[in-house]
């Protein structure tokens, strides 16, 4: 590629970044060189005796390892498909509100969430679903026994899918009334003056003007089916649903961090990137196929 | 949390340790008690065995050292490697001793003898802790201290690791050679203790509890009768923690002390029925203790949200909870924020529930937890020893050399700092039973059997705290934190108990990469059958699982670790 003289600087600007990237994105790579190990820290990544795929196949024989897949995977998709419907409707509803001041004002609010971090929440929703919380006595006033519902295995992943939702639709919204705004305002005046009602042009016109947005986040999506938001979990979870709330970050954060088994926390780890990387490439391919979606 | 509470317990152990260093001496005045001490003190102040006989030649010894946290700084002039400590010590042995490389105690000091390790190239000496102490074995890097600490240990030192028959030096001690000398650490730390509000018990009429079933009724009773008298349903009957057990020190909340009383010691390695090693929480008498947590828990006894919990003092200190298992020093941590919210609490300490034959029994924690090693191949051997016999006796305050002795003790109150410090080795030996003697003491002090003048600066203070509580009950916190520890803890612990050592506390090999696994699903099943999220059958899956993943391997391992001793 020939670099013209006058973007030189632009290309000089960037250096900086680029070294960091290398440096604490890319060089960081190699350290997985220690899921073929049994690393130990006093010989380092170049003394420690090589043990090829062993902690991949004891990872199998893990109980847990199924576990943690199937939640992480169960709980990321669960949460994509929540996080595209919930933020089209909510903005498909704003986008009919003709009254500017009450939409800035919901928009505003809606999104602030999106800004606090999942330490604070944790201990708002604990307080909310506790025994004596809000959940719980509303319930109690039909009668209902109250529910441990921190400690509910059926329960836990509903929360932890709708506090996600709640946490970021109002965001994720900001996209589709961009999307929206992009729709050529003539469409709607010959569909009116054709007769068809809100809804009829709402279903013909809005909708199939965002399919492409749509289609593109979707895909996009795909690459973070092995992400299931490792704050939220990690602040959220206890032992009690470890079953259904267990999830890969969280796991390899445990065997690594705590307790210092680096090797097969890095074996797991080095697996869901492996995975990751692939459903990225297959997100890429599609995005590009059907919505005409390039990066280079 | 967690760790608040380990480091909490850790400076209570070295409060507790300080309080009590003078008890040897004390003991003296005491007839019944000071024969056997007596002589050794005097054999060790006559100066003409091996043990403290100075080096005719300058000795010169390479350590590690840890940079002490400390209130105050040394005197000007005087430096790290070069102090009235060091001084003092040098002018005893004659050993010269070279501070190779120093580090912060702590994660510093840790992170530098790996280091150490990983690059071969270890000092002379120092102390390290127990996985450091196995690596080093592994890679034969230590010295066969055996015939050197026979011959040249002092009998003060001898003394110290006998009170704790034998289990210290044991576990320093591989195929019959002793390869490290061991700190010895209280023994007091151990047990799962039971603390109960007096106030409230007296309140719902019920007497000291003794059996699981007397600890049911005070929990239904503080459930169900308002103990706090705020005329809402708002009091818990028992707190627990997410760990369940925590094993060795215990810690507040664990449940030790119920599976204790069924025989079953969760966290420790056991001898089986027949004979053979056994995990303590894979034995039937786990699954009778689990059963009757879980009944507690479905009949609301236990704590609803106990799992769920990010601090596991929560209820205690908002006085919900008028009842919970804990250590001894439990009036350091957490008790003063619970007295601070309700000064009319009334905490005392039981040593319950007994077994079925009316007996306390308690698994124990290990005796030790670092080890003073010896870089082999090392020409003196002995000098570390001799180091440990001269500070050793100083800090026991059976030094002779008495105008040395008061020196320190001034530049100590000078400078503001400990000479404990500038010892060339961190590694305190203390009788492990030091929380009975300064009970012993200080009880016969409060009743003037002993005057106040006879005690040691640090038994003084405790002295003093005691004597502010008797005429000012809970008006100065700090002081009743100290006298009811003491006090009570001392009481409770002199009671004859069933003790029951682990048969090993290190890691094997397989454990190294196992354990972690292995651990999860034992706190999860123990937690899922007490909260009723799996049935009590759930266990017999639990004890096949465990085996099938690792746990017969480490077993076997361990077997042979305590045959091989």
């Amino acid at each position: 590629m020939k670099v013209r003289k006058n973007a030189l600087h632009y290309h000089v600007m960037i250096l900086p970044s680029l070294a960091a990237l290398i440096l604490f994105s890319i060089v960081p790579i190699f350290g997985a060189v220690i899921a073929f190990e049994e690393f130990q820290p006093v010989r380092g990544i170049f003394g420690s005796p090589w043990v090829g795929l062993d902690h991949f196949k004891y990872m199998m024989l893990l109980p847990d390892s199924k576990q943690i897949f199937f939640n992480t995977v169960f709980l990321a998709v669960l949460k994509i498909i929540a996080n595209l419907i919930v933020p089209l409707a909510f903005a498909l509803l704003m986008n009919e509100l003709r009254m500017k001041f009450v939409k800035k004002w919901v928009q505003t609010i809606v999104y602030l969430p999106h800004f606090l971090s999942w330490v604070l929440l944790a201990t708002i929703f604990f307080d909310i679903f506790s025994l004596d919380g809000i959940i719980n006595r509303f319930f109690g006033l039909f009668g209902a026994e109250p529910i441990l519902f921190f400690a509910s295995n059926a329960w836990f992943p509903a929360i932890i899918v709708t506090t996600d939702v709640w946490k970021e639709f109002g965001f994720a919204a900001i996209i589709y009334l961009a999307a929206f705004a992009g729709i050529n305002p003539a469409l709607y005046e010959a569909a009116g003056i054709d007769g068809a009602s809100r809804f009829r042009q709402l279903l013909h016109v809005t909708l199939p003007g965002v399919r492409t947005t749509v289609i593109l986040l979707a895909t996009l999506a795909l690459g973070n089916v092995m992400n299931a938001n490792f704050d939220q979990i990690f602040n959220m979870y206890n032992p009690l649903v470890y079953q259904s709330a267990d999830i890969i970050d969280t796991y390899v954060y445990r065997t690594g961090l705590l307790s210092l088994q680096y090797s097969l926390a890095t074996a797991v780890g080095l697996l869901k990137s492996v995975i990751s990387f692939l459903l990225i490439i297959v997100s890429y391919a599609l995005a590009s196929r059907y919505a005409n979606y390039r990066i280079f | 949390m967690k760790l608040k509470a380990l480091s909490g317990s850790m400076v209570l152990a070295l409060m507790v340790t300080a309080c009590s260093s003078n008890a040897p001496t004390s003991s003296q005045t005491d007839a019944a008690d000071s024969t056997q001490k007596g002589e050794s003190t005097q054999q060790a102040a006559s100066g003409t065995d091996l043990s403290y006989a100075r080096y005719e030649e300058p000795v010169t010894v390479s350590i590690g050292w840890a940079i002490p946290n400390e209130n105050g700084q040394l005197a000007d002039g005087d430096t790290n490697d070069n102090n009235i400590v060091t001084r003092y010590l040098e002018k005893l042995t004659n050993i010269k001793v070279v501070h190779e490389w120093e580090a912060k105690m702590g994660e510093a000091f840790q992170q530098k003898v790996n280091l150490s390790i990983a690059s071969a190239d270890i000092p002379d000496a120092m102390v390290v802790d127990r996985n450091q102490f196995r690596k080093l074995l592994e890679n034969d890097m230590l010295e066969d201290l055996t015939a050197v600490y026979d011959q040249y240990g002092s009998r003060l030192v001898k003394d110290i690791y006998d009170s704790t028959d034998g289990l210290a030096l044991k576990d320093a001690t591989f195929d019959g050679k002793l390869y490290a000398l061991p700190n010895v650490a209280i023994e007091a730390d151990a047990p799962t203790l039971l603390w109960i509000r007096q106030d409230w018990l007296d309140k719902v009429n019920l007497p000291a509890p003794k059996t699981v079933d007397d600890i049911a009724r005070i929990a239904q009773a503080f459930v169900e009768q308002d103990p706090d008298g705020n005329g809402a349903a708002d009091t818990i009957g028992l707190p627990g923690d997410k760990a369940v057990n925590f094993g060795g020190k215990t810690q507040l909340n664990g449940y030790d002390g119920i599976f204790n009383a069924f025989h079953a010691f969760p966290k420790n390695w056991v001898k089986g029925a027949d004979g053979k090693v056994v995990y303590g929480s894979i034995t039937p008498e786990n699954k009778e203790a689990l059963a009757l947590l879980a009944q507690w828990y479905k009949d609301g006894l236990i704590d609803k949200e106990f799992a769920l919990r990010k601090e596991t003092q929560e209820t205690i200190v908002a006085n919900k909870a008028g009842m919970f298992f804990g250590p001894w020093w439990a009036p350091y941590y957490p008790l003063p924020d619970a007295m601070k919210n309700d000064p009319k609490a009334d905490w005392k300490l039981y040593a319950a529930p007994q077994d079925a034959n009316g007996e306390f029994t308690t698994h124990m924690a290990p005796v030790t937890d670092r080890y003073l090693v010896v870089k082999k191949g090392m020409k003196n051997p002995e000098a570390i020893v001799k180091l440990l016999n001269a500070f050793t006796r100083l800090e026991r305050k059976q030094d002779p050399n008495k105008a040395d002795v008061d020196a320190l003790q001034k530049y100590r109150e000078a400078q503001n700092i400990d000479p404990r410090s500038y010892y060339p080795f961190d590694l305190l030996l203390d009788f492990s039973d030091a929380l009975k003697r300064s009970y012993d003491v200080l009880t016969k002090a409060e009743k003037g059997e002993i005057s106040r003048d006879e005690l040691d600066v640090q038994m003084q203070a405790s002295y003093d705290a005691i004597m502010k509580e008797k005429e000012n009950p809970k008006k100065d916190l700090t002081a009743w934190a100290r006298a009811t520890a003491i006090l009570q803890g001392g009481a409770v612990l002199a009671q004859p108990m069933n003790k029951v050592y682990s048969l090993y506390y290190g890691l094997t090999p397989t454990m190294e990469t196992k354990w972690a696994t292995l651990d999860k699903l034992e706190n999860e099943t123990f937690l899922r059958i007490i909260v009723g999220s799996q049935p009590i059958g759930a266990f017999d899956d639990f004890v096949k699982k465990w085996k099938a993943l690792g746990g017969d391997q480490i077993t076997q391992e361990i077997e042979q670790i305590a045959n091989g001793q």
